[in-house]
C-alpha cells in the first residue's frame, strides 16, 4: 500500500506545482502562444506582460488599502475573538455552550444573503466607501471561524497552569495576558495567515461596499473582466494574477511550517 | 486590553466618516459619473475625451468613476439610500431598464428625448431612433436608459475565404455541405454556454413565427404553445444541424472559449456571435485573419430580425445634479463623439450617420434599417434559465429529437409556470 | 479536548466551589468584558442582518425600492422547483461523495506517509491550490481537459482509443467533484498529517513492540488520538460544501452567465436569484434559500457532533 501511496502523494504535488508553475510561465508568454501551445515554454519571455498589467489594472491604487485591510482585520480579528475565545473554553458558566453554538453559526451565513441589510446600517453611519466600514465588515464575518479555532486552542492548553498562576496570586486579567496568550502564539499566527489569505483575495464585499477606493482583489477583478470582454489578452490577464498572488505564496512558503503547526495545534489537542 | 478594544472600536468609525463624508453641499457644482468601462479601454478614452471638451463648455466639473462591467452592481445597493453616488450611471439596455427602473431608480428621460443634440438640429429621440427608444423603455413605460453604442451578432467568417454570403438559410446549408464534403466542420460552437447554444433555435422560430409569435411561447401557462407545427419546425432545424455532422468533435465537452479560439484559428469557418467579437478574439487569432460577418440568413422566405444590446446611460431620481447629466447626454450624441465610438472604439453608434468599421458594416446596414427584436423587454430570464435551456442543449446536441423537445417544452412549462402559483 | 462546539467547559481550577474563591468570583466578572465585544460586533453586522434577511425571504423583493409580503411563496416556489431539487441532490453530492472522497484520500496519505522521504516539501506543496484563485484553475482545467486536450493526449499515449469526454453535460459535475476533491485534499491531507505528527512517537514504539502493522497502528493510535481533529475537520466540510458556490460558477459559467442547471448547487440557486445575469433580481427567493442553508448548517453542525460524539471516551 506505501508503493502505492507515494506515488500518489508525489503526483498530488506535482500536479499542484505544474499548476503554479504553469500559471507563472503563461504569464510569460504571448496571448496566442498560450492558446495555441498551452503547454509549451514561452518562445522568448514577455516580461512586459507584467509592466503592462501594472498599469493598465492600476494595482497601485489597491496595494495600500489591501495591505491596511490584511494587517487591519488579522488584528482586529484576533483582539476580539481571543479573548472571547477564552472565557468560551476556559471558564464554567452556563451559557458557555449556547454562546460557542451561537459564535459557529456565523459560518454557515452566506455573504450574499446579508449584503444589503449590511449596505443600509454602513451607509447610516456614513461608512460606505471608507475602508473603517469595510474593516469592521472583515472582522465581523472572521469572528466565527476565529471563535471557532480559537476555542479549540484555548481548551487544549492544560489547566495546570491557570491553577499554578493562581496559587503565585496572579489575578485572572495578568493570567490571560501573561500566560495563556503567549501560549497560543502559533495558533494565533495560523489564523493571521489564514485570515489573511482570505481577506486579501476578497472582492464581494468590497466591490459592495467600496465605491471610489479599490482593493487590489477588485482592480484584479475589474481587471479580469475589462480583459476577457475586450481582448481577451490572456498572457497579461495571467501576469496580473500572478502579482496578485505571488505575494501570498511567498507569505505562505515563509511561514508554512509555522502555519501548519498552529493549524494542527488549534484542530486538536 | 479592555481600553485597548473600547479605543478600537470608537476610532474606526470616527476616523472613517472624517475621511468619508465629502461634504454633500457641493454635489450640485459637480457631475458625478460611474461609467462601465476600465481606464485605458478604447471605450473609456472616446469618453474621457468628451467628458473634458464638457467640461470646457459648460463649467461644469466631471468627477468619473471608471467602474468596469461591475458598475450596475455596485451602483445598484445604493438606491435604498439617501446617498445615491453618481448622476450618470452607464449600463445596458437590459441593465438599465429591468434592474435600475425595475427598482424605480431611474429618471424618466423623456426630456433628454425631447430636447435637440448639441449643435444639431435633430432631437435626441430622432437620432437615436424608435427601436433603441423602445428597448430603452422599462415594462413600468419609464424611458430609464440613452444609448449610445449598439452591438448585436452575426455570422463571422475569414473575408478571404468566402467572396459572397448567404442570404437564405438553404443557400449557407450548401456552403456548409461543401465545406464538409472537404472534409471540415465547418460550424464553431462553444457548447458550455446554454445561450449561445439556443441562438439557433430562436432564429428560426422567430423567422417563421415572428417575434411576437416566438415571444408569446415562454410566457404561456399552459405551455401548449410549444405543441404549434412552427416550433417544431424550427426544432426541426436545430436537429438536422445537430444530426449533420457541422459541429466540431467534442465541441459540447469543451469550456468555452476553446471552440472560438479554434475559430481564430482557422479551424471552423462560421461562427454566429456578437459584435465584440474580433476585438475579443484578436489577441490570439491567426495572423492575417479577415473579419467579416453576415446577418443570420432568412428562413422560409424572412430573416429573423436582429437580437440587440444598447450601451448608454441612465440618471438616477436621486441625483443630485440632474441638470448636468441631461445636458451632457444631449452633448455626447453629437455626431463628432459618436464617430469616435465607430472610429476610436470599434464599436458601432446608435447614429445611423456614422458608418461602421467594414467587418459589421453588413450588420449595422440591417441594424439601421429598424429590423430589430420586438419584445425582449420581457424578462424571461427565469425561465429561459431553467425550462428552455436545458432542454435545447439537449436537442443541439442531439440528445433529444424534434418532437420530443416541443413535447417536453410543453410540460415543463406549465410545471414551471404552476411552481409560480 | 471533544468537539469544539458546546463543548463541556474545561473544569477550572476543580477544587474550588462555585463562585467560592475570590479568584472564581474575580475570573466570573471577566466574562462580560471579554465576551461582550465579540459578541457585539458579531450580532450587529451578521445576525442582525440575518435575520432581516428570513424577513426578506417572507417577501417579494427586487433588491431595492417597496418589498411586497408574499408569505410562504417564495418557500413554496422553491420546493415546487424542479431545479431546486437538482440543486439540494448536487450539495448532498458534494456533501457526501466528495466528502468521502476527501477524507479517504487525506487518511490513505496521513497513515502511509508518516515516514516518506521530502514529506516536508509534499506537505507545503499540497497546500497551493487554496492559494491560487479559482479562475486559474477554471482556465488551466478548460485546457487540460478539453477533448483533444493534455489528459487525453496523454491517455491516447497510454492506447486508451476513445478516452472520455471530462467536459461533456453527462460527465460535467463528476468532474465538478473530482476537481473539488483535488481541491480540498491537499488542505485537509495538511491538517491530518499535522495532527498525526504531534501523537507522541512512544505510542507507535510500543505498538511496534507488539509487532502491530500499519494498519492496526493506524486504527488503534492515530485515529483514536486524531478523533478530535476529525470531528473539527468534518464540521469544517459540511458547512463548506453547503456554501459551494464560486468553484462552480467559474468552472462552468462564462463571465456574466450562469452554469447549466444541471451543476448548480444551493448556494448557486440563491445567488441566480439574487443577481440574474439578465432579469429582475429576486432577493425574496433568494434570502429563502440563503435561510434553508443557515438552517442546514445548523441541522448538519449537530448531527456531525452527535456522530463523531459516540467515538469520544476513546480519545484518552
Amino acid at each position: 500500500m506505501r508503493l502505492l501511496a507515494m506515488p500518489l502523494a508525489w503526483s498530488l504535488a506535482l500536479f499542484d506545482l505544474f499548476v503554479v508553475a504553469w500559471m507563472a510561465l503563461s504569464s510569460l508568454k504571448t496571448t496566442r502562444e498560450v492558446v495555441q501551445d498551452p503547454w509549451g515554454l514561452p518562445a522568448s519571455p514577455q516580461w512586459s506582460n507584467y509592466g503592462e498589467a501594472w498599469t493598465s489594472a492600476a494595482f497601485g491604487d489597491g496595494v495600500l488599502n489591501s495591505l491596511l485591510l490584511v494587517v487591519g482585520s488579522g488584528l482586529g480579528t484576533i483582539v476580539l475573538a481571543a479573548p472571547a475565545a477564552y472565557v468560551l473554553a476556559r471558564f464554567r458558566w452556563r451559557l458557555s455552550g449556547p454562546v460557542t453554538i451561537f459564535f459557529a453559526l456565523g459560518l454557515g451565513i452566506p455573504a450574499p444573503a446579508i449584503m444589503i441589510p449590511i449596505y443600509l446600517g454602513l451607509d447610516r453611519l456614513g461608512l460606505i466607501d471608507s475602508l473603517g466600514g469595510l474593516l469592521i465588515v472583515y472582522i465581523a464575518t472572521n469572528l466565527p471561524f476565529a471563535v471557532f479555532f480559537l476555542t479549540a486552542f484555548f481548551s487544549s492548553l492544560p489547566r495546570e497552569l491557570e491553577e499554578a498562576a493562581a496559587l503565585d496570586g496572579s489575578g485572572p486579567y495578568r493570567t490571560y495576558w501573561r500566560i495563556m496568550l503567549p501560549l497560543t502564539r502559533s495558533g494565533l499566527l495560523a489564523l493571521f495567515i489564514l485570515q489573511a489569505i482570505g481577506d486579501w483575495g476578497e472582492t464581494f464585499f468590497a466591490l459592495s461596499f467600496l465605491q471610489e477606493k479599490k482593493t487590489i482583489s477588485l482592480t484584479l477583478l475589474n481587471f479580469i473582466q475589462t480583459m476577457q470582454y475586450t481582448g481577451a489578452r490572456w498572457s497579461v490577464l495571467f501576469a496580473g494574477i500572478c502579482i496578485v498572488v505571488i505575494p501570498l505564496l511567498l507569505l505562505y512558503l515563509w511561514m508554512s511550517s509555522r502555519l501548519i503547526e498552529g493549524i494542527a495545534a488549534g484542530y486538536g489537542k | 486590553m479592555r481600553l485597548r478594544i473600547a479605543a478600537s472600536l470608537l476610532a474606526l468609525p470616527l476616523a472613517a466618516t472624517a475621511c468619508g463624508s465629502g461634504g454633500s453641499g457641493e454635489k450640485a457644482a459637480e457631475l458625478r459619473v460611474w461609467s462601465m468601462w476600465s481606464e485605458g479601454e478604447p471605450n473609456q478614452k472616446v469618453l474621457a475625451e468628451a467628458f473634458k471638451d464638457f467640461e470646457k463648455a459648460t463649467g461644469v466639473k466631471v468627477r468619473v468613476q471608471w467602474k468596469g462591467r461591475t458598475a450596475m452592481k455596485s451602483f445598484l445597493p445604493s438606491l435604498n439610500t439617501a446617498n445615491v453616488p453618481a448622476d450618470l450611471i452607464e449600463g445596458n439596455n437590459r441593465e438599465l431598464t429591468r434592474q435600475f427602473a425595475a427598482a424605480k431608480g431611474a429618471l424618466d428621460l423623456s426630456d433628454v428625448y425631447a430636447a435637440t443634440v448639441q449643435g444639431e438640429q435633430a432631437t435626441v429621440g430622432q437620432t437615436v431612433g424608435d427601436a433603441y427608444k423602445r428597448m430603452a423603455t422599462s415594462s413600468q413605460g419609464v424611458l430609464a436608459q440613452l444609448p449610445y453604442q449598439v452591438s448585436t451578432y452575426g455570422w463571422f467568417y475569414n473575408g478571404k475565404d468566402f467572396p459572397t454570403t448567404p442570404k437564405t438559410w438553404e443557400e449557407f446549408v450548401k456552403v456548409l455541405d461543401e465545406r464538409k464534403a472537404q472534409g471540415r466542420r465547418p460550424l464553431g460552437q462553444d457548447g458550455s454556454i446554454p445561450n449561445y447554444n439556443m441562438r439557433y433555435l430562436e432564429h428560426f422560430g422567430r423567422a417563421i413565427m415572428g417575434d411576437e409569435g416566438w415571444h408569446a411561447l415562454a410566457p404561456d401557462k399552459s405551455g401548449q404553445g410549444w405543441l404549434k407545427p412552427e416550433v417544431l419546425k424550427a426544432a426541426q432545424m436545430v436537429e438536422a444541424l445537430a444530426k449533420g455532422g457541422y459541429f466540431p468533435d467534442g465541441f459540447n465537452a469543451a469550456k468555452f472559449p476553446a471552440m472560438q479560439q479554434k475559430w481564430a484559428n482557422g479551424e471552423s469557418d462560421f461562427l454566429y456571435q456578437g459584435t465584440y467579437l474580433p476585438k475579443e478574439v484578436a489577441p490570439y487569432a491567426k495572423p492575417g485573419l479577415e473579419f467579416r460577418a453576415f446577418r443570420f440568413p432568412s428562413v422560409e422566405g424572412k430573416a429573423p430580425t436582429m437580437n440587440v444590446t444598447t450601451t448608454g446611460f441612465g440618471i438616477p431620481v436621486k441625483a443630485a445634479n440632474p441638470d448636468a447629466a441631461k445636458k451632457f447626454l444631449t452633448f455626447f450624441l453629437q455626431k463628432k463623439y459618436q464617430d469616435n465610438v465607430a472610429g476610436v472604439a470599434l464599436e458601432m453608434s446608435v447614429r445611423k450617420d456614422v458608418p461602421a468599421a467594414p467587418q459589421v458594416a453588413d450588420l449595422k446596414a440591417a441594424l439601421d434599417s429598424g429590423e430589430i427584436n420586438r419584445s425582449d423587454v420581457l424578462d424571461m430570464s427565469d425561465f429561459n434559465t431553467k425550462v428552455l435551456l436545458p432542454l435545447s442543449d439537449q436537442l443541439l446536441f442531439g440528445k433529444i429529437g424534434a418532437a420530443d423537445f416541443t413535447k417536453q417544452m410543453a410540460e415543463q412549462s406549465a410545471a414551471y409556470w404552476k411552481s409560480k402559483g | 479536548m471533544t468537539a469544539v462546539l458546546e463543548r463541556p467547559p474545561v473544569k477550572a481550577a476543580p477544587r474550588s466551589r462555585r463562585g467560592g474563591s475570590p479568584f472564581e468570583a474575580a475570573r466570573r466578572r471577566m466574562i462580560g468584558p471579554f465576551l461582550l465585544p465579540a459578541l457585539l460586533v458579531y450580532a450587529l453586522v451578521m445576525i442582525v442582518p440575518s435575520v432581516i434577511t428570513v424577513w426578506i425571504s417572507f417577501n417579494e423583493w427586487a433588491g431595492v425600492g417597496a418589498m411586497e409580503w408574499a408569505g410562504l411563496a417564495n418557500y413554496r416556489e422553491m420546493v415546487a422547483d424542479p431545479v431546486f431539487g437538482t440543486s439540494f441532490a448536487n450539495t448532498m453530492k458534494i456533501l457526501v461523495l466528495v466528502g468521502a472522497a476527501v477524507f479517504v484520500i487525506a487518511f490513505t496519505l496521513t497513515m502511509l506517509l508518516q515516514d516518506m522521504v521530502g514529506r516536508k516539501f509534499v506537505r507545503a506543496v499540497i497546500f497551493f491550490p487554496s492559494l491560487v484563485p479559482g479562475l486559474v484553475i477554471a482556465i488551466l482545467w478548460g485546457f487540460l481537459l478539453d477533448p483533444d486536450g493534455l489528459a487525453n493526449s496523454v491517455l491516447k499515449s497510454l492506447g486508451i482509443a476513445e478516452p472520455p469526454l471530462w467536459l461533456a453535460p453527462e460527465n460535467m459535475f463528476t468532474t465538478v467533484m473530482a476537481g473539488m476533491t483535488w481541491l480540498a485534499a491537499g488542505t485537509y491531507t495538511v491538517i491530518f498529517m499535522a495532527a498525526a505528527d504531534r501523537i507522541p512517537r512512544y505510542f507507535y514504539e510500543a505498538a511496534e513492540l507488539d509487532g502491530a502493522g500499519p494498519l492496526t497502528r493506524f486504527w488503534h493510535i492515530t485515529l483514536p488520538l486524531m478523533w478530535d481533529v476529525i470531528g473539527v475537520c468534518a464540521v469544517l466540510w459540511a458547512i463548506g460544501a453547503l456554501k459551494t458556490f464560486e468553484f462552480v460558477l467559474v468552472f462552468a459559467g462564462a463571465t456574466g452567465s450562469l452554469p447549466p442547471t444541471g451543476l448548480w448547487t444551493f448556494s448557486v440557486y440563491a445567488y441566480a436569484g439574487a443577481f440574474p445575469s439578465d432579469g429582475v433580481p429576486r432577493y425574496g427567493i433568494a434570502s429563502a434559500a440563503a435561510v434553508l442553508t443557515m438552517l442546514l448548517t445548523v441541522v448538519l453542525t449537530i448531527l456531525v457532533r452527535r456522530v463523531m460524539g459516540r467515538r469520544e471516551q476513546a480519545t484518552y
